[in-house]
């Protein structure tokens, strides 16, 4: 009995003395020590992270900023693609040592994890058919508005607009299709969503002018990680500074591609939303 | 580990539960006698002398039960209306389509299993019973709806209650476009508040209540109608 009890102590203290080591050693070090960045990102969202038909290796905007940030560090980069509802619990779980994963800021995300500085901006906006009589934020009153389940786009509708009435789905293009057949009055999406559909979309519709909301996105690691999110926020005025990060949006969002979309913000920013 | 129960039964989060239980429910009663209504007029076709009326119920009842619902809600809510004139998807339009056409896409798979289920319990009742009742002078409708059906339904409660209750979780598919039942509002509620374990353990336990109860309803059922 006394034996298995000190056993049981000594068990307690081995368990103990691991999780106070596993505390004290910081992911940065961790990511220098093992010589590789395992970095969450996404593989089904062009052009954020998706897999190129030609190589099958996978590409995007996001996968760019992993490679920025590894090549940064002077590390080599191992990229895991997550799906949009693993962005967070993978983190927690310290299955990846970074996300970047289109990861909106929330207030609430932000006491779960840690984000980094603004590495992309992205305007969310309220699209109606062409022929729709909406033409502003007080016309949505009691009218339906279609978005994807649990993002940040059905989240502000229903925050910024309670008189509308938010209809989720399982995913975007769910969303869509709800708004092409006008089971839905307006669709709430992402800038670059509304880009991506425009040039698949066989019907003529139109984003109100005014954005709901103005989002930011930050790279996601464990909260409490100052050291790590220092770094990154380092490597991320780093890349603004030289010119990369104008680069790296104009080959995915810029003139010569689809989207069309014209660069008006710069990067490095304090996270904090501002609608 | 420690849980918060309290954050998830504040006063909105109560409300959006409530809310959600009742819609689960209704869609589940409503697409129960749609299910059972039309189960029992397919059955009458499919056990009918006339061949090729059989052979149109086998083929909706295969339909029905060989698709995944998950399909046949997405069917139901973005290829079905698409087949009528603009008038009626306008109207289908102003209302609560999505609850409609999901209890209809509920209400019409499972029809096809009480079809089977209904048949098997037919199959139970000796044929004799059949050829008595036309032989005193009953039309084959009357037939069913006098003896064979009342036979036939005592035999199928415990398929019945069982199909019921699968009946019951399929609701949580129409999340998929766009309901918000119970699992949806779970799901919802834990992106506002990360509370997983604790949304997740609460909506179990009313799915189990909800379940508990129909089940208390089918052995009441049972009991009542013991085949003797």
């Amino acid at each position: 009995m006394a034996k298995t009890q000190s056993q049981a102590m000594i068990g307690a203290a081995i368990i103990f003395a691991m999780t106070a080591f596993v505390a004290k050693a910081d992911v940065l070090d961790t990511i220098k020590s093992r010589g590789k960045l395992i970095c969450g990102t996404l593989s089904n969202v062009a052009p954020l992270g998706f897999q190129d038909p030609k190589t099958r290796e996978l590409v995007g905007h996001e996968v760019d900023y992993c490679k920025a940030v590894g090549s940064a560090l002077g590390v080599a980069v191992e990229l895991k693609p997550l799906s949009l509802a693993a962005r967070i619990p993978e983190i927690q779980q310290g299955n990846v040592d970074i996300v970047v994963a289109g990861l909106g800021y929330t207030e609430e995300r932000a006491k779960q994890i840690e984000y980094s500085n603004t590495y992309f901006v992205s305007r969310q906006v309220i699209s109606v058919k062409e022929s729709s009589a909406i033409k502003s934020f007080a016309d949505l009153n009691s009218k339906k508005i279609s978005a994807p389940q649990n993002s940040t786009s059905a989240k502000y509708v229903k925050d910024l607009l309670p008189a509308a009435e938010l209809v989720e789905f399982q995913d975007s293009s769910a969303a869509f299709l709800a708004f092409q057949q006008g089971r839905a009055d307006a669709i709430s999406f992402g800038e670059v969503a509304v880009a991506g559909f425009r040039s698949k979309a066989q019907f003529p519709f139109r984003s109100l002018p005014e954005p709901l909301m103005t989002e930011n996105y930050g790279i996601g690691m464990k909260k409490g990680e100052n050291k790590l999110r220092d770094a990154i926020n380092t490597v991320i005025a780093n890349i603004e500074a030289s010119g990369q990060a104008a680069k790296i949006f104009n080959s995915w969002f810029g003139p010569e591609t689809t989207y069309k979309m014209e660069r008006f913000f710069k990067i490095g920013t304090p996270i904090e939303n501002k609608s | 580990m420690t849980f918060n129960f309290a954050a998830i039964l504040a006063p909105q989060y109560l409300e959006l539960l409530w809310q959600s239980i009742l819609r689960t429910c209704g869609i589940a009663i409503c697409a129960w006698l749609i299910a059972f209504a039309a189960g029992l007029v397919l059955v009458s076709a499919r056990v009918s002398p006339i061949a090729p009326l059989r052979f149109v119920v086998a083929t909706y009842v295969e339909m029905t039960r060989n698709i995944p619902l998950l399909v046949q809600m997405m069917f139901w809510y973005f290829a079905m209306p698409t087949l009528l004139p603009q008038s009626a998807q306008n109207y289908i339009n102003t209302g609560p389509s999505e609850t409609i056409l999901a209890t209809l896409a509920l209400g019409f798979c499972v029809s096809g299993y009480f079809t089977e289920i209904f048949r098997s319990g037919i199959q139970s009742v000796p044929r004799v019973q059949y050829e008595a009742t036309r032989a005193i002078g009953f039309s084959y409708l009357q037939t069913m709806r006098y003896v064979i059906l009342p036979l036939a339904l005592r035999q199928a409660i415990p398929p019945i209650m069982n199909m019921t209750l699968i009946l019951l979780k399929g609701t949580s598919i129409a999340s998929a476009i766009g309901v918000l039942e119970l699992s949806a509002v779970a799901r919802r509620i834990e992106n506002e508040t990360f509370l997983t374990f604790e949304v997740f353990s609460i909506v179990t336990i009313i799915y189990l209540l909800i379940c508990a109860l129909v089940n208390a309803v089918g052995g009441a059922l049972e009991r009542r109608y013991a085949v003797r």
